[in-house]
């Protein structure tokens, strides 16, 4: 859709792409991706957003967007743009609706041979039975008293750990440790509180899942020892976010900074582009209220987690400490943080918008937990659910280039509606038991929704990130059974 | 947006658009433009036949620009289902100008049972992308997209 435009398009090298800067862009956009993606990039609007986002007061750096790139609202999916804390903003369009979005990895000493024939299938429909999931998902055994939702917008995954979900071990091995230090649970709104009162520890609809799968092949051996990654070794992924009480937020402070754009001078390209100055009351505002969200989602994945190692407890009839079931990380992909990076030689502050893009330190950075301080940061990349996906590691590369920030995901190839289509009169489960991914799902259209053939092959997009040097691939992993919402 | 449609009035039409859901609506008058945007808000989400008029919400919202009150229009239907699983099979609607717009917003329907109601579609949020609530030389056009 839209007109095809001639951009001022740049080569770099096989990996990057200058836009260059024109009309009220303030800085150049980059783009990673083959010359290939880029010809399906060009379809949709989304270096239109990378523009536009290069468009807003105090960017620094480029405006980016990683090979998975897609059309989002206000920004693209797969952009990162950092903004100075002295004069730049924070956009919830630069964060998305599903605010700390996200994936955890958690690893296990089980090998396929434990998990052979239909026992599988047994499984996955065991977590299926043990963790609420999609459309409207909610929970009637917990709705959660105002006071006691406080608790968890300020506390996130230890609030969890806390309540018995969990260990406090689980902590260390989250992005920020689970929880976001600045949220303001009172600047999240009454209706988004009501929206999120019994979502706690929902798996929610759409592309949200838990996978089990399986280490297929390790590409270096000595980072994927130190995360616990063995060729063959079962894996589980667990991905969802925030839910109704994050998307309210979203929604909510999009409204609030329309107004105060106009009231800052601020010109905005699209109106989902709506932000404020980091430093002004309604954009410390979004941030507070962003951070409590983002907390809420820390804590649904630590839940989900917890029902993930009940139900294997269940399934094998041992301890979940004796099948080794341990979190290896968990990673945010739809965040703005106040972080510090070097630029030009000079140590700034800065608010780092990643949407759709997830943080990619480098060994040594503070942020990375001691375990992993030596190799990096795991980065997790899920691919659509009949193929594969990756961890990667952190490089000094993307800290340089990036704000340390890499790919999420496969991203979109076809629309939903698209996909629904293309799906009508074929059994999508029967096609992926074929390829030996068992799979089931709350919903029925999600299944054709999100069929591999409606994402990019993940590789490619592994591929792009590993030319470009702003990460490194460990392992590859396959899914053999997911819990679709 | 590709090529003008030929909805008639009192009807709306599904974009297809890359990431989303979103649709077209026509009608005579304001108030059945926001009545219709209703009706095809539930029809993307369940077969509104299914839905029967057992109970009534009603809600009033307020915005300064028409297209803004479409937003908190279908975002308040949104919440009725998020918190309550309160699906709506027809809606009545009056309008109200002031320094703004008020919409009083009256839905019949009933809450969500799984055993009658599929539901196909929830959205995360209405969005203001591609948002526009025109003036046609007979009638109103208005144009909508979710985040799903």
């Amino acid at each position: 859709m839209g007109a095809r435009k001639t951009w001022n398009l740049e080569q770099v090298d096989p990996w990057r792409w200058k836009i260059r800067r024109h009309g009220a862009m303030k800085t150049d956009g980059l783009v990673y991706a083959t010359e290939e993606m880029l010809r399906a990039i060009q379809e949709e609007q989304a270096l239109e957003q990378v523009s536009n986002v290069a468009c807003l007061p105090g960017i620094v750096g480029y405006s980016m967007a990683m090979p998975d790139i897609h059309w989002g609202y206000g920004f693209p999916i797969g952009g990162v743009a950092a903004f100075s804390v002295e004069e730049g903003v924070v956009s919830p369009g630069g964060v998305g609706y599903d605010i700390n979005c996200g994936v955890r990895l958690m690893t296990s000493h089980l090998t396929l041979k434990e998990l052979g024939g239909e026992r599988i299938k047994d499984l996955v429909s065991a977590l299926f039975t043990n963790i609420p999931s999609g459309v409207g998902s909610s929970r009637k055994d917990m709705k959660l008293k105002d006071a006691e939702l406080d608790r968890v917008l300020e506390q996130g995954a230890a609030w969890a750990v806390a309540k018995g979900y969990g260990d406090p071990s689980d902590l260390e091995k989250i992005e920020e440790g689970g929880c976001i230090p600045w949220a303001d649970p009172s600047k999240v709104s009454a209706k988004a509180r009501e929206r999120g009162r019994s979502q706690l520890g929902t798996l929610g609809s759409g592309n949200h899942f838990v996978e089990v799968g399986v280490v297929e092949e390790v590409y270096d051996p000595g980072v994927a020892e130190v995360f616990g990654l063995h060729p063959g070794g079962i894996t589980v992924f667990v991905h969802t976010g925030s839910r109704g009480l994050g998307h309210q937020v979203c929604d909510d402070y999009i409204r609030i900074l329309l107004k105060s754009a106009s009231k800052y001078g601020i010109h905005l390209p699209d109106k989902q582009l709506c932000c404020a100055p980091v430093e002004s009351r309604e954009g410390r505002d979004y941030l507070g209220a962003m951070g409590a969200a983002a907390n809420f989602a820390f804590a649904n994945r630590q839940m989900i987690t917890h029902w993930v190692r009940e139900t294997f407890e269940q399934f094998f009839g041992t301890s979940a400490e004796r099948l080794g079931l341990r979190l290896l990380y968990d990673v945010c992909h739809n965040m703005a943080k106040i972080e510090e990076h070097t630029v030009e030689g000079r140590l700034r502050k800065l608010c780092v918008h990643r949407k759709g893009a997830t943080r990619a330190f480098a060994a040594g950075h503070p942020a990375v937990p001691p375990v992993y301080r030596a190799v990096g940061q795991p980065v997790l990349i899920p691919g659509d659910m009949g193929r594969y996906s990756y961890v990667l590691v952190g490089t000094d590369r993307a800290m340089a280039e990036t704000f340390g920030s890499t790919c999420h995901g496969a991203g979109r190839v076809l629309s939903r509606h698209q996909a629904i289509k293309s799906a009508r009169g074929r059994s999508i489960a029967k096609e992926l038991e074929q390829r030996g991914v068992f799979v089931t799902a709350a919903g029925k259209a999600t299944l054709s929704e999100e069929m591999p053939e409606a994402y990019k092959d993940v590789s490619d997009v592994v591929a792009v990130v590993q030319g470009a040097g702003i990460s490194r691939p460990v392992a590859r992993l396959k899914p053999l059974g997911v819990m679709k919402g | 947006m590709e090529g003008k449609m030929k909805i008639e009035a009192g009807g709306y039409e599904l974009l297809n658009h890359t990431a989303d859901a979103g649709f077209r609506v026509r009608a005579r008058s304001l108030e059945e433009l926001f009545q219709v945007a209703a009706h095809a808000f539930y029809d993307l989400m369940v077969d509104r036949a299914t839905v029967e008029e057992r109970e009534h919400r009603d809600v009033v919202v307020d915005a300064s620009e028409l297209d803004d009150l479409l937003v908190v229009w279908l975002s308040e239907l949104l919440f009725l289902f998020e918190t309550e699983g309160f699906l709506g099979r027809s809606a009545q609607v009056s309008l109200e100008r002031g320094a703004g717009w008020t919409l009083h917003g009256r839905i019949g329907g009933e809450g969500l049972d799984p055993d009658r109601h599929e539901v196909q579609l929830v959205y995360k949020a209405v969005t203001y992308h591609g948002l526009k609530v025109e003036r046609l030389e007979d009638g109103w056009e208005a144009q909508v997209i979710f985040d799903v």
